[in-house]
């Protein structure tokens, strides 16, 4: 995905999604800063106060040619993040695999915009050599696994009690979604 | 874990079980170079030619108090290591509750009793260091280790798909844990 595209929220609102670039590093830190502090932060790990990366870690993980990660901007504001990592990506045996996450504003949520995404990113996949696409995601997170499913991945493992949160253990759901051999 | 220990082998040959430090870093990659070359390569992620890890970093790893590197010595040659790392010890979620385990031993140390010995020595140092999970991946054609896990206690809970294609096969991984206390 080398261009900027525009997209229709169910809304109205329209959103333009790109690549990141370094330029877009202060942005990023505003965005995983609010979105740690809402409810949907504990479903994907985070909590208010998460590290986030350092300039130089996500402007190397952005310009990996083995990754892809876009953002959708409302205006200058990034009001969600996908995005697609090569595990391996020099392994002989095991290079073709990549691990996908999607993050969201609570109130760009239920729009469209994480379809979106996972059709980006899984046409970039076919468009890299993709062999096979895999996600993690807590039990709790009901709207992601929904969305997960709906785009065809298969849950093909469940790990107990990973975390505790709020008094209760979270399982994750590993799941998979293979693209061709 | 931090005294040595002499263990016998099945056959007779008595080897050193201590932690692996910072400073025992080329006898790490030696041991690696030995792994890949034997089945090593065929039954985990390693392989020929693989680059060499950095320094600094397995120093790091080696060192930090959150994970344990165990290895077994014949003399001063590496035949073995286990390992077990915290995962996310800072994250309030988490935190450090569960410890992800792999152990590799060279072809002619195997069926031993070393891979047994490991995991005792994994699982106390699990229990006196507030992991309540341990969590292990293995390829699904290398049955030895899936037998000395479940014999361990440990459950397959997942299966990875075509994580690896050799020779022109796919190879699946299987995911397993076991939960030590709440």
């Amino acid at each position: 995905m080398n261009r900027s595209i525009k997209f229709k929220l169910k809304n109205g609102k329209i959103v333009t999604i790109r690549r990141l670039k370094p330029d877009d590093y202060d942005a990023i830190k505003k965005y995983y800063t609010e979105f740690n502090k809402g409810p949907s932060a504990k479903m994907v790990f985070e909590y208010p106060g998460s590290p986030i990366g350092t300039k130089d870690h996500m402007v190397q993980k952005w310009e990996n040619p083995n990754n892809l990660c876009v953002a959708a901007f409302d205006g200058n504001k990034i009001v969600g993040c996908a995005q697609i990592c090569k595990i391996m990506p020099d392994h002989p045996f095991s290079g073709r695999n990549a691990i996908t996450g999607t993050t969201l504003l609570e109130k760009y949520t239920s729009m469209g915009l994480g379809t979106k995404f996972k059709q980006i990113v899984e046409k970039w996949a076919h468009e890299n050599n993709v062999h096979k696409l895999s996600a993690e995601t807590f039990h709790k997170n009901t709207r992601s696994l929904g969305n997960l499913l709906k785009q065809g991945y298969e849950i093909v493992g469940i790990l107990h009690d990973v975390a505790f949160i709020d008094n209760e253990w979270y399982h994750q759901y590993n799941l998979e979604k293979i693209l061709e051999k | 874990m931090n005294r040595s220990i002499k263990f016998k082998l099945k056959n007779g040959k008595i080897v050193t079980i201590r932690r692996i430090r910072g400073t025992d870093y080329d006898a790490v990659m030696k041991f690696f170079d030995k792994f890949v070359k034997g089945n090593g390569a065929k039954f985990t992620t390693q392989y020929p030619g693989q680059p060499k890890k950095d320094k600094e970093k397995s120093m790091a790893l080696y060192d930090n108090p959150n994970n344990l590197f165990l290895g077994a010595w014949d003399g001063d040659i590496l035949i073995g290591e286990s390992t077990i790392e915290r995962v996310a010890p800072d994250n309030p979620y988490f935190l450090g509750r569960t410890g992800v385990t792999g152990t590799a031993i060279l072809d002619k140390y195997l069926s031993n009793g070393l891979g047994s010995k490991f995991k005792k020595y994994i699982i106390q140092w699990a229990l006196e260091n507030g992991v309540q999970r341990l969590e292990a991946e293995v390829y699904h054609t290398n049955v030895r280790s899936l037998g000395n896990l479940m014999k361990a206690g440990y459950t397959i809970v997942g299966i990875k798909h075509n994580v690896a294609c050799v020779d022109g096969e796919w190879r699946h991984q299987y995911i397993l844990e076991k939960i030590l206390e709440k």
